[in-house]
């Protein structure tokens, strides 16, 4: 064959393989709403890649989002929502962004690292779509359609960096700045030493659980000011296993309460506690009145394992009252003298803002600290 | 290295190639010893044979001849490069460079074609009717959802001190952004 017809054979080869390979810009579809406070300035794809697995394509589209503050208030958290219907029926994802303090004009980066496997021939529209699903202000006031809850969620983590801020704050003047730099030692103490488990959830799984499979009742961390208490709850365990968590809870509070979340750590056999993560209440339609009684449950089935192929055995369970919507509106966090228990500061992580902090003192130092901590 | 058979080192010297040949021939000559030679010899053949022009029999038209000459040359060139080439070509078949183009923009407008049909290769079940199960996980290599070979998975390549949660039926990653120091959440959900 001549040179020339290798070269026209590479061209068109080449020519194909551009057919098929997605280009990132038009694999994600950024979309935000005409009426957004936030604009999407930029977006750079530069990093992202397509490979071939077998019968399937990956795709890591890595890119940062420029967005501008668009509105005259300052923002403290955005939540972005990345549906990919066309590879996952029914995937969902969100990224938030809290603890910030963006000035009206000011822009600020959002990075998403999404991998998408797929077949490899599949349709031609984008992959995924990024929308904006809320942004918090300075006021707690909210813009978006909160399809995923994020208003609670994001004024949730402002109450907590606030209450942050402010007993950091109060460290500083009653003990100065090696006071700060103790607490800051021992938050990234905490971060580092914090038990860490790996976690799979199924739904709708057929179990590995069968004949091993028992019960176990919940023990409860009491909280002094908590409006929820927890009364009894119970699980089916199997080995590294724990599925159908349920409790019950009565509101202690004279407020209507239409949302709250039990914390859940698990203890292993030799006595060591993780924090597993939280069994939330039903979203939409609960209205505990004062006195009234009611019960969370998941039908999810979860899987802890130390690494892949190590699974923690559940020994024993323990719960905690997290976080309280009143129908009013208004919340309940746990205070930090609550958080000061010893099991509970061992086994919940540091909040959002907390760890911010904490970064920005490990990588900034003391001065840029104390700085932060004066702008609020 | 390929040296220029004879017959084109002959017309080479009677300056009758053309263009691209001559550039090609001039260009082998400076390198090549034994061919200058073949050059220098055929040129010398000429000269003499201009040189007896005079003395050969009256009547002769000279230009008529040379012109046969040369036809007869090509002829003969033609006729050996004919003579190594594969069989479809010495019988004219012109078509061989669309046959080879033809399976190549097949296989591109196939392409093209198969990636605006709409998915799916394997279809998915219906709901309720064996759907398998979904599967999210929460980990060192990100938070991710899985279901019948396909997936997605939210990454965190440049975290610092990831911290790893379930929250009901969705799982949960909390680290810090080690370029911007910006604290980032990313959630799966199983809808």
């Amino acid at each position: 064959m001549s040179m020339r017809s290798n070269l026209a054979l590479a061209l068109a080869v080449a020519l194909a393989g551009w057919a098929q390979a997605p280009r990132p810009a038009n694999s994600v579809k950024v979309d935000f709403p005409g009426d957004s406070p936030v604009t999407v300035v930029s977006a750079d794809w530069g990093e992202s890649r397509t490979e071939a697995r077998g019968g399937a394509l990956v795709l890591d589209l890595r890119t940062s989002l420029s967005l501008r503050n668009a509105s005259p208030r300052r923002i403290r958290g955005v939540t972005l929502l990345v549906r990919a219907q066309e590879v996952t029926p029914g995937g969902k994802a969100s990224l938030s962004a809290p603890s910030l303090d963006v000035k009206p004009g000011e822009t600020f980066p959002i990075r998403i690292d999404l991998r998408l496997l797929r077949p490899l021939l599949a349709g031609a529209g984008p992959l995924a779509e990024v929308t904006l699903d809320g942004v918090l202000f300075d006021d707690l006031s909210f813009y978006g359609p909160n399809r995923l809850n994020s208003r609670r969620a994001m004024t949730v983590w402002e109450l907590e960096a606030r209450r942050d801020r402010r007993y950091l704050k109060s460290i500083l003047e009653a003990r100065g700045e090696e006071g700060l730099r103790q607490q800051m030692l021992e938050t990234l103490a905490r971060l580092a030493d914090r038990p860490q488990l790996d976690v799979q959830v199924s739904r709708g799984r057929a179990t590995t659980m069968g004949a091993q499979e028992r019960n176990v009742e919940f023990a409860f961390l009491h909280m002094p000011d908590a409006p929820i208490q927890p009364l009894s709850g119970l699980a089916r365990v199997a080995g590294g296993e724990a599925r159908s968590p349920r409790i019950q809870v009565i509101n202690r509070s004279d407020r209507a309460v239409r949302y709250f979340e039990i914390g859940w750590v698990i203890r292993d056999r030799g006595g060591r506690e993780y924090l597993a993560g939280s069994v939330p209440a039903s979203e939409g339609g609960l209205r505990l009145a004062p006195g009234a009684r009611s019960e969370v449950a998941e039908e999810a089935a979860l899987r802890f394992s130390r690494q892949p192929g190590q699974p923690v055995a559940i020994d024993g369970m323990t719960a905690f009252v997290s976080q309280v919507e009143f129908a009013d509106g208004s919340y309940w966090i746990p205070s930090r003298a609550a958080l000061a228990d010893p099991r509970l500061r061992d086994l919940v992580a540091p909040s959002v803002e907390e760890q911010r902090l904490a970064d920005l003192y490990r990588k900034r130092g003391l001065a840029a600290l104390v700085g932060e901590l004066k702008k609020f | 290295m390929s040296h220029p058979t004879n017959a084109r080192l002959a017309l080479y010297a009677g300056g009758e190639l053309g263009p691209w040949a001559r550039f090609r021939v001039a260009r082998h000559l400076p390198r090549c010893l034994q061919c200058r030679g073949e050059v220098d010899e055929f040129r010398r053949l000429r000269e003499f044979l201009e040189g007896e022009r005079g003395e050969l029999p009256a009547g002769v038209d000279w230009s008529e001849l040379a012109a046969k000459v040369t036809v007869n040359v090509r002829r003969g060139l033609a006729a050996s490069q004919r003579a190594g080439e594969p069989a479809w070509e010495r019988f004219g078949m012109p078509w061989r460079a669309p046959a080879l183009a033809l399976p190549v923009l097949l296989v591109v407008v196939a392409g093209w074609i198969l990636q605006s049909l709409p998915p799916p290769l394997r279809p998915l079940p219906a709901p309720g009717a064996g759907l398998s199960p979904v599967v999210l996980d929460a980990g060192p290599a990100g938070i991710g959802l899985e279901r019948d070979g396909r997936g997605f998975r939210l990454l965190h390549p440049r975290a610092e001190e990831v911290v790893f949660s379930v929250r009901g039926e969705s799982v949960r990653s909390r680290y810090v952004d080690g370029e911007t120091g910006q604290v980032t959440i990313s959630h799966v959900y199983a809808e």
